[in-house]
């Protein structure tokens, strides 16, 4: 999913067991910066449920963060943005709970082939995060591309308006300066 | 995934860049801590690419939309509370959206094949690695696609940069040209 981050942007995610693996990624897709490409990057923070900063990132474009979880509850990632301009960024957050020996004990129901599945679900998952990440990054990828033809559009057209006001200019110019005083340049 | 939607005014938008042909399955309903009792009501809206309207709904406090995509693009959902609420508060709004594989509807599979247990989480994960193939092989069109437009751009603009300076030689041989021919009219040189 993208959002636009303004000022602040938070979103929140439930976390429903102790020890869960928390992964995700994010992508600033919408830069428009014009000079340069040495934008600051956006923040993100990731406060859990007592209040506790559990990761920080600064001034990234993109990254991609895994966790455990401390405790089950609300998990909070906020993305901050420093400037004013608008930007969307695309974020992938997964929760990805395998089951362990103590859940094993407790349930008979859950047997050791299970616990291989749920492992091999969270492997696919990855894959997935994976390539939702490279999607988001393509999308930039798109934009840059699109923005760089505009610019040489607009370059073309400034050029060759530029070149034939010179010209002509030049011609004028020229054409003025001998039929005013012949007389002086024929010297 | 829980979002905040500000009192004054305010529209969250979320959106998601999707490829044609792909079921989308969202749910969405207000959570609200301060007054469990009166929950607000919000409205939202959702919108393909092209503009179409795909789902509309004012004044509820939970809500689904589903749909196939028709066009690949950035479908944009936004929700917003009615300017007639007066909340002291922000609101919290949970959304569940679910695309592609993961939006099948796996216990109706289950009743329909009879099948259970372990051999139902395995079709999961065929189903998964299955769209995960297909994924792939889209990342590589888009890829290919995209290696050739850059190519082309490129030779383009090669052709282009060679082309910008032929007309400035012709621009100038034709002033000097030009020139020539008026001075000896007016007899300067």
């Amino acid at each position: 999913l993208s959002v636009t981050v303004n000022d602040e942007e938070c979103v929140q995610e439930y976390v429903l067991y102790e020890g869960d693996t928390v992964s995700g990624n994010f992508v600033v897709v919408d830069h428009d910066i014009f000079w340069g490409s040495d934008h600051p990057g956006l923040d993100f923070t990731v406060t859990s449920p007592a209040g506790n900063i559990v990761q920080t990132l600064k001034g990234t474009s993109g990254d991609k963060f895994e966790f455990k979880a401390p405790k089950s509850g609300m998990y909070k990632f906020c993305f901050h943005n420093p400037y004013s301009t608008p930007e969307t960024v695309s974020f992938y957050i997964h929760v990805g709970h395998i089951p362990n020996e103590h859940d094993l004990a407790k349930d008979e129901h859950l047997d050791p082939v299970n616990v291989k599945i749920a492992e091999l679900r969270e492997a696919l998952e990855s894959v997935v995060a994976e390539q939702k990440y490279l999607k988001a990054r393509d999308t930039r990828h798109r934009h840059t591309n699109e923005s760089t033809r505009k610019r040489v559009i607009f370059y073309t057209v400034g050029e060759y308006i530029f070149l034939a006001a010179a010209s002509g200019l030049q011609v004028l110019y020229i054409r003025k300066l001998f039929s005013k005083s012949v007389a002086y340049n024929r010297v | 995934i829980w979002l905040t939607i500000p009192t004054t005014g305010g529209t969250k938008c979320v959106s998601e860049e999707i490829q044609s042909n792909v079921v989308v399955l969202a749910d969405y309903y207000v959570v609200d801590e301060h007054n469990p009792e009166n929950t607000p009501a919000v409205s939202s809206k959702v919108t393909s690419p092209y503009g179409n309207n795909l789902h509309h709904q004012e004044n509820v406090t939970h809500g689904q939309f589903a749909f196939t995509t028709q066009e690949a693009g950035n479908y944009l959902a936004c929700f917003w509370i009615d300017s007639s609420h007066h909340l002291a508060n922000p609101i919290t709004l949970g959304v569940d959206w679910k695309m592609g594989i993961a939006a099948k509807d796996w216990d109706s599979v289950a009743k329909k094949e009879k099948i259970e247990g372990v051999e139902l989480q395995l079709r999961r994960l065929e189903g998964l690695v299955l769209s995960i193939r297909e994924n792939l092989n889209y990342i590589k069109d888009r890829e290919a696609e995209m290696r050739e437009v850059s190519e082309t751009t490129n030779s383009r603009v090669a052709w282009f940069s060679i082309m910008s300076l032929g007309v400035c030689v012709v621009v100038v041989g034709s002033q000097i040209l030009y020139l020539k021919r008026y001075f000896h009219k007016k007899k300067l040189i």
